[in-house]
């Protein structure tokens, strides 16, 4: 063990179980950035931050969650490392709503010799659900301080400050090691004695945590979420987009470029460029802030409400069961709807799959079939307004697809998932400041990283157009896209944007007058195209070279491949 | 009995547990009484409430959980 001197920074580690505040804790503390969620696994690394508060530097660790130290799984052994590898305090934060779990840590980190204060964190839901902690008691129990938390609304942090800067540097005794059986006797001796619990009519949200793991009426309940939030991104992107961001876009920002660009630059090709009716500037805007944004917006107001409530895990276990005909346990529902927002997230997300066969499953099914939210809002914005039918036809394509991908897939690859375990969370109201922090950091990650591939998509369909580059890269490939998918030749274009971002492959349609087979079709391709670069990125990086072009290939074979089949079925009843 | 057999809101004594990390630690072991809160269709797992918590445990391992009825 290594032993910091006064002068050097102090290590301090924040550890606990899985889902208790911790990262809440590192980010009120450290004033970095994690992501925080009502689902256990969030942190599958740890984050270090900084920690300047008077009399007490040091750096900050933000410990993956874990129920114990045996070094089991990923998360345990980094937290293991970490212990190991010394630490001049550990912060151990527990769930006052469930006590006797919690001690098992609690206990077996006092096996350290390391200096150790406990918060005792959710003491608003613990007293919620009619429980109550004796504190000092239970700081003697643990002969360390306790100190009452209630992480969310900053109660208690400041103690926990000033609390860690006094027991920095004292001497502590290893404690014994025990055997399992003997300290979860200890624990029930301790619960014992400091936490007393009166039974109360059960609440609304107790009532409604009970209905929501029950198939019945656990399923309707179910439907009646996902057709909500749909309504709330659908609906309401729809009319945001008519309503606010389309008027604002045309009526405002438009005008007022043209007028700058056409003070600088006469009449001619490069100001047609610039501004004219499908110039750099007018689509740069129009397309990704009144098309797309409203629909982004929306996806992550909804997911993220999800996700802070604790409703996605109950999903999860409700879906367990069919999902795992697929050969893809139920917990991956949360993983593939996050993918409905963005791809990149969703597959680094894949992290928390029990088998490298889940993983590179989930990966695919998204990569494959899942809009992004980006590409819905295109979709919506293409045949929205030209047929609802059709729409719902490339949603429940997708379904059909993700299915046989997943059986297909399923019956290939080799591997065993594990078998559903999992705590199933309390239900929370989502915290509004914790809320909005990440629903800004979401929209800022949009805007950076969709913005720009956007505009150098839009920059270059302007050249290809403008340079005739098209007309030979059209002739090229016309016999696929003009005899195999009955597009217009100009409709390449999407084919060469949608490598860059998944909705540049639908856009460029908005402009070309299609039919209503034709649109279907297009938007088929576009659904099973590529995914953008980023995910091919993101790919690369998670699995292998191998795995994203493979995924890259079949992919676009899929795509031209079931489009081209749908034209000539199409033709054949027009 | 096993675990996956028995009613809802039936209580329950373990007997036995296959020794899985996850489920020890979870709080699911010998001697314990749990609650079935849920079953789930299509072989989805058992849902039982352990003192305050609820835990979601797959149908193979409730498979493999003896338990007693304790009225
Ligand atoms: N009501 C209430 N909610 C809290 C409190 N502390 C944290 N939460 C919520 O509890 C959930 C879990 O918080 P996280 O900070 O992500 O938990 P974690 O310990 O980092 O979890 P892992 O990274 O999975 O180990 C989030 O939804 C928080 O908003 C609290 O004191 N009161
Ligand atoms: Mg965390």
């Amino acid at each position: 063990m290594t032993k910091k001197n006064e002068k050097d920074q102090l290590n301090i580690l924040l550890m606990g179980n899985p889902n208790v505040g911790k990262s809440v804790i590192f980010s009120k503390l450290t004033g970095v950035n994690v992501e925080i969620s009502n689902f256990t696994g969030t942190t599958v690394d740890y984050t270090v931050g900084n920690i300047n508060f008077p009399g007490l530097k040091g750096q900050l660790i933000d410990v993956p969650g874990t129920y114990s130290l045996e070094s089991t799984s990923e998360a345990e052994d980094v937290a293991v490392k970490l212990v190991n590898d010394g630490a001049d305090v550990i912060i151990c934060v527990l769930d006052a709503t469930h006590l006797s779990r919690n001690l098992d840590l609690a206990l077996q980190l006092k096996e350290f010799g390391v200096p150790i204060i406990y918060c005792l964190n959710l003491l608003d839901v613990a007293e919620r659900q009619g429980i109550s902690i004796d504190v000092e008691k239970l700081s003697k129990e643990l002969g360390a301080p306790v100190i009452p938390t209630v992480a969310i609304k900053n109660q208690g942090l400041r103690d926990t400050l000033l609390t860690t800067k006094d027991i920095v540097g004292t001497k502590v005794e290893k404690s014994e090691v025990l055997k399992n059986e003997d300290r979860w006797s200890k624990i029930d001796e301790i619960v014992a004695k400091v936490q007393t619990k009166v039974e109360k009519e059960p609440s609304f949200i107790e009532k409604l945590e009970d209905w929501t793991v029950q198939p019945w009426p656990g399923i309707p309940i179910a439907f009646l979420v996902l057709v909500i939030s749909l309504g709330v991104v659908v609906g309401g992107g729809k009319g945001l987009r008519a309503g606010l961001l389309l008027p604002i876009v045309n009526n405002i920002i438009k005008p007022f470029l043209i007028k700058v660009v056409s003070m600088f630059i006469g009449p001619g090709i490069l100001r047609n460029v610039l501004v004219g009716d499908f110039g750099i500037f007018v689509i740069g805007i129009e397309w990704p802030f009144a098309l797309i944004l409203p629909y982004v917006f929306l996806f992550y107001i909804v997911f993220s409400f999800l996700e802070d409530s604790g409703y996605l895990p109950r999903l999860g276990v409700l879906a367990d069961g069919l999902l795992r005909k697929l050969g893809i346990p139920g917990s991956n529902i949360i993983t593939i709807m996050m993918g409905y927002g963005c791809a990149v997230p969703a597959i680094i997300g894949t992290r928390a799959a029990t088998s490298y066969k889940e993983r590179l499953m989930v990966a695919s099914l998204i990569s494959f079939a899942v809009p992004c939210a980006s590409q819905t809002g295109a979709f919506i914005s293409l045949l929205g307004d030209r047929s609802i039918p059709a729409l719902i036809f490339i949603y429940l394509l997708s379904f059909v697809i993700m299915i046989v991908v997943g059986l297909l897939m399923n019956l290939l690859l080799k591997g065993e998932s594990q078998p559903m375990l999992l705590e199933v969370p309390n239900l929370l109201m989502p915290d509004k400041k914790a809320f909005l922090t990440k629903l800004k950091l979401r929209m800022k990650h949009f805007l950076l990283d969709a913005e720009g591939p956007m505009l150098i998509g839009i920059v270059i369909a302007a050249i290809v157009a403008e340079t005739g580059i098209l007309d030979s890269l059209s002739v090229t490939i016309s016999p696929i896209v003009v005899s195999w998918l009955g597009l217009p030749k100009e409709a390449s274009l999407s084919l060469l944007l949608g490598i860059i971002r998944r909705e540049l492959a639908v856009l460029p349609l908005l402009e070309l007058n299609l039919t209503t087979l034709q649109l279907i079709v297009g938007s088929v391709v576009a659904l099973f195209y590529l995914p953008c670069l980023s995910v091919f990125g993101v790919l690369m990086e998670e699995f292998s070279a191998k795995v994203a072009v493979t995924i890259g290939i079949s992919t676009v074979f899929l795509a031209i491949f079931f489009a081209g089949l749908i034209n000539h079925i199409g033709l054949l009843f027009v | 009995m096993v675990l996956r057999k028995g009613k809802k809101n039936q209580r329950y004594e373990i007997e036995e547990s296959p020794n899985i990390h996850l489920l020890t630690v979870l709080g699911i072991r010998k001697g314990i009484e749990v609650i079935i809160q849920s079953k789930q269709m299509f072989g989805g797992p058992v849902v039982v409430r352990a003192g305050n918590r609820s835990i979601a445990i797959a149908s193979n391992v409730a498979e493999e959980i003896k338990v007693r009825e304790v009225v």
